[in-house]
């Protein structure tokens, strides 16, 4: 239904993000693009879901609720999701959903550099590759280039945040590169750990940043207290999972506080 | 702030931030009594930084130094009965300093807990007692306090640690006199602090009361918490309980930032910088540290020289966007008048250049960039009592009126409310205001101007068609009814008349009159539609409906049974709904229509059909479809007109007056 006529008549702005219309093509090239970037992720969620539903390696718990799993797969997948919904109703991507995936891919190719065992890099490469088709086929590219505005809730806490999370991915990259033989050395679970913790590192401080992404905040604050509660509940170290846990409750309460101050006007 | 205030600091916040560190150190977490120390840690150390803060305010009252001191108390012991607890359970083996920090955990605690559950409801929020009577109240409280501190820390017990402790000084006989002495005190005295609460809540009214509100909230999170331990996990209930526990100070925090208490913005702001500031330089010193040490080939000497370097670099202009994004957190842009001027600029673009939306998009501008709470326009000249646009929560208190001026002449007034706590506008809020103000002056003195015009269209439309209904009357009731009764005469004299030649001339006159009342009634017919006057307004639009029925198209009627309106708002209707209906019947192709009209604050006027929409209508019909005329017909008594289509039908919906204007 169109409104044709109001009194007063308003006239449009021209200057606002309309969507483009899309067509079937490109429809189609983005399905592809799109089916071929999810089906890793979305298969290894279903394994690792059902693995922790029915207890197989019940020893790695920690791992598939976290950085091998749960963690890894919101991480990967909400971006992706959230930039080929914009290009399939032909709006432009949100920037925060663009660099949430950049900041995926490129902390994915560090750690993997850094720990190339386990098939880390080809895991990686399939992600850079298919990640690249997503963002090719998109009828509008997010906007990248944007404003930079501290908040002084949020950066004290990225950087405290940052401070426990990139020493502990230090550790895990060190762990990785020692897991020489045994199952550590086929499934880079260590790998997976410093790649989500660097991944929140950087997702706080983008957040801290950058008010226009200011959204990932609620995606780090929400993970930092799961994996600070399973490290809690399963037998991690305390001081770093409340820690951890500490670090997420702080960021959603600095999250809250600035969207208050908004909303509140 | 003194340097006394800073000193007595020390015990909480040094002894929590020491104790979470030897514990962490010492991997104590899991011994039996370590779910504790989180709790009396952020006690230690939430409580002693609140009072700081409240100490810092250069114009601090006695009765706000008092309420300080009280935090600052609780604080202090709580860092002393934590530190005192995890040294005694990491201890080893028993010594003077395991028997001097069991005889402080086991009493200490008592002013540090007790005294938030006694003495802070009894001062809060303006540290001053609600009346005489209270000071026994607090009396009893400082007494109870003392009385049961030397009472528990007399009494026989052993802590059991990484060994088991026994207290070096005890007499079960003293301590149980001193305790029950003591509690015998302090539950009247924590009876009469709820007390204190409650007659403080229903005493005060407005921003004194919400002070209280947040204040109880937390306090009541905190004992629910606390009763609900028991059926908590853990980790879960510990880290509940810290969170509550650490709600308390925030909560008069709170009092203190959002509702003025103390007028202590300067000194919150400040705090917040400079605790912002040191947490980013140590995340970030650390975090510089731990990736260089994490290279091949580091050293650490080196390492930590150049994290310190790199810290030391951004310090100073770190700390300068800090200031800048707490200010914003508390002012808004208001230290940035470009940044406001842009966000104005691009609401406007955003607005479309419509002058008609200037005033709100000054007013949210003014409510959104500058965080302040309401914002109204009032157009000068203007004889409506409502305001021309409003943003944000409009409160109780007086607002500053600041005046728009264009060419020297006031077009429009711009009311704005301070911030909670404030009196006034601040100095650098109204020069802002003041900027956006003059900027948008000429737009709103546009805007005056063309409600003027609109004003005087509307006086128009109404004067032309009361002159237009007086005319058709005196027409009708004079002229045509003469006109009528002369040709009854000719046609009797016709009648009358026997010579042929006679006859025929009064046939000539007769006819002429006949002629002469057919164009009056053409000529009233045109002034206004004869249905208004002869049926009224809902039968005439029920007449209209009736006009269009026919095979196939089923024609639905509901007009309110009594609607009135003013004469030139009756016209506006009727050809309204002429022109919709005959849109329907020459190009929807419809089956189904139907008109409403409904009359309550305003006239509300639908039709409606299901046929093939404008888009296919303009195709074939090539025009406009009367549109325009309806719509002015709308504007001009002061109404409004919106039509909706699609291919499934179309819906005219006009909006109008009861009399000319009324609608704004």
């Amino acid at each position: 239904m169109t409104t044709h006529t109001t009194t007063p008549s308003p006239v449009h702005s021209t200057t606002g993000s309309t969507p483009r219309p899309v067509g079937r093509g490109r429809r189609s090239l983005l399905a592809l693009a799109g089916l071929l970037a999810c089906a890793v992720p979305v298969v290894f969620t279903i394994n690792i879901t059902r693995m922790l539903v029915t207890g197989i390696d019940t020893d790695h718990r920690f791992h598939q609720l976290t950085g091998q799993g749960e963690i890894l797969f919101a991480l990967w997948l909400v971006p992706l999701l959230a930039l080929l919904r914009a290009g399939w109703q032909g709006r432009r991507p949100g920037t925060a959903a663009g660099w949430a995936h950049l900041v995926l891919v490129a902390a994915g190719a560090g750690c993997a550099v850094a720990a190339p065992g386990g098939g880390a890099p080809l895991l990686v490469g399939l992600i850079v590759v298919t990640g690249s088709f997503v963002w090719a086929a998109l009828p509008l590219r997010p906007r990248l280039r944007v404003g930079v505005q501290v908040d002084p809730l949020l950066v004290p806490v990225a950087l405290a945040a940052s401070a426990v999370l990139l020493p502990y991915a230090v550790d895990q990259i060190a762990l990785q590169n020692a897991a020489t033989t045994g199952y550590h050395s086929q499934n880079p679970h260590f790998f997976d750990m410093a790649w989500i913790s660097v991944v929140l590192a950087a997702y706080a401080l983008l957040a801290g940043l950058v008010p226009a992404v200011r959204v990932l905040a609620t995606g780090f604050a929400v993970a930092m207290a799961w994996l600070g509660t399973a490290g809690l509940a399963l037998g991690e170290s305390t001081a770093w999972s409340l820690t951890v846990l500490a670090c997420g409750v702080l960021a959603a309460g600095a999250s809250v506080v600035g969207r208050g101050r908004t909303a509140r006007n | 702030m003194t340097l006394g205030a800073a000193l007595a600091a020390v015990p909480g916040i040094g002894g929590g931030l020491l104790a979470l560190a030897l514990a962490a150190a010492n991997e104590a977490w899991d011994l039996a009594v370590a779910g504790q120390v989180p709790v009396d840690a952020v006690v230690a150390i939430a409580y002693p930084m609140t009072a700081l803060v409240v100490l810092s305010s250069p114009g601090l009252r006695r009765g706000g130094r008092s309420l300080a001191w009280i935090l600052m108390l609780a604080g202090g012991c709580s860092g002393i009965v934590t530190l005192s607890t995890v040294v005694a359970q990491v201890a080893t083996e028993p010594s003077t300093t395991t028997d001097i920090a069991l005889m402080l955990l086991s009493s200490v605690w008592v002013p540090g807990f007790l005294s938030l559950l006694t003495l802070v409801p009894l001062f809060y929020p303006d540290g001053l007692l609600p009346g005489r009577l209270w000071r026994l109240a607090a009396l009893a409280a400082a007494v109870g306090l003392a009385l049961v501190t030397v009472g528990v820390g007399l009494y026989p017990e052993s802590f059991e640690g990484r060994i088991r402790l026994t207290k070096p000084v005890s007499n079960l006989g003293v301590a149980q006199t001193f305790t029950y002495a003591g509690a015998a005190m302090l539950l009247p005295a924590f009876l009469a602090a709820l007390g204190s609460l409650v007659v403080r809540l229903v005493r005060t009214r407005g921003l004194a009361r919400r002070q209280v509100v947040v204040f109880l909230a937390a306090a009541g999170l905190l004992v629910a918490v606390t009763v609900a331990q028991g059926s908590l996990p853990s980790p879960v209930g510990i880290v509940a309980q810290a969170l509550a526990a650490a709600l308390v100070p925030v909560a008069i925090g709170v009092a203190i930032t959002r509702h003025g208490l103390y007028d202590l913005d300067v000194a919150v702001r400040r705090s917040i910088v400079a605790a912002s500031l040191g947490t980013c330089l140590a995340g970030g010193y650390l975090t510089l540290f731990a990736v260089l040490q994490a290279l091949p080939r580091h050293e650490s000497a080196l390492s930590a020289a150049v994290a310190a370097g790199f810290t030391g670099a951004i310090m100073q202009p770190l700390a300068k966007r800090l200031t800048a994004g707490v200010d914003r957190m508390f002012y808004g842009d208001r230290a940035d008048p470009f940044a406001v001027a842009s966000a104005l600029a691009t609401s406007l673009t955003d607005a479309g250049l419509d002058v008609a939306r200037v005033p709100q998009v000054l007013c949210d501008t003014v409510v959104e960039t500058l965080r302040l709470p309401a914002a109204r326009v009032w157009l000068a000249g203007d004889s409506s009592d409502r305001p021309v646009a409003t943003a944000g929560a409009v409160g109780h208190g007086p607002p500053v009126q600041l005046e728009l001026r264009h060419r020297g002449e006031v077009v429009a007034a711009l009311d704005v409310w301070p911030r909670a706590g404030e009196q006034t506008l601040h100095p650098r809020d109204e020069v802002v205001v003041r900027g956006l103000a003059d900027q948008v002056a000429p737009a709103v003195a546009a805007v005056q101007l063309h409600r003027q015009l609109q004003r005087s269209r509307e006086a128009l439309v109404a004067a032309r068609e009361d002159e237009r209904l007086q005319l058709r009357r005196d027409l009708h009731d004079g002229l045509g009814a003469t006109l009528a009764g002369l040709r009854l005469q000719v046609e009797t004299a016709q009648d009358l008349s026997d010579q042929p030649d006679v006859e025929h001339l009064l046939g000539s006159a007769g006819d002429g009159v006949a002629q002469a009342v057919a164009e009056v009634r053409a000529i009233t017919d045109g002034l206004r539609p004869a249905a208004l006057d002869e049926l009224g307004l809902a039968r005439a639009l029920s007449a209209l409906a009736d006009r269009v029925r026919a095979p196939g198209l089923e024609v639905e009627v509901d007009i309110a049974e009594h609607v009135s309106a003013a004469p030139a708002v009756e016209v506006a209707l009727h050809r309204i709904a002429a022109e919709a209906l005959a849109n329907v019947v020459r190009h929807s192709a419809a089956r189904r229509v139907s008109l409403r009209v409904r009359d309550g604050r305003h006239v509300e006027l639908e039709v409606s059909d299901d046929g093939v929409g404008l888009g296919a209508a303009t195709t074939t019909a090539g025009s406009g479809l009367g549109l325009a005329s309806m719509r002015q017909r709308a504007e001009e008594v002061g109404g409004t007109l919106e039509v909706r289509t699609s291919d499934s039908g179309t819906t005219v919906h006009a909006l109008l007056p009861h009399a000319v204007g009324d609608l704004r």
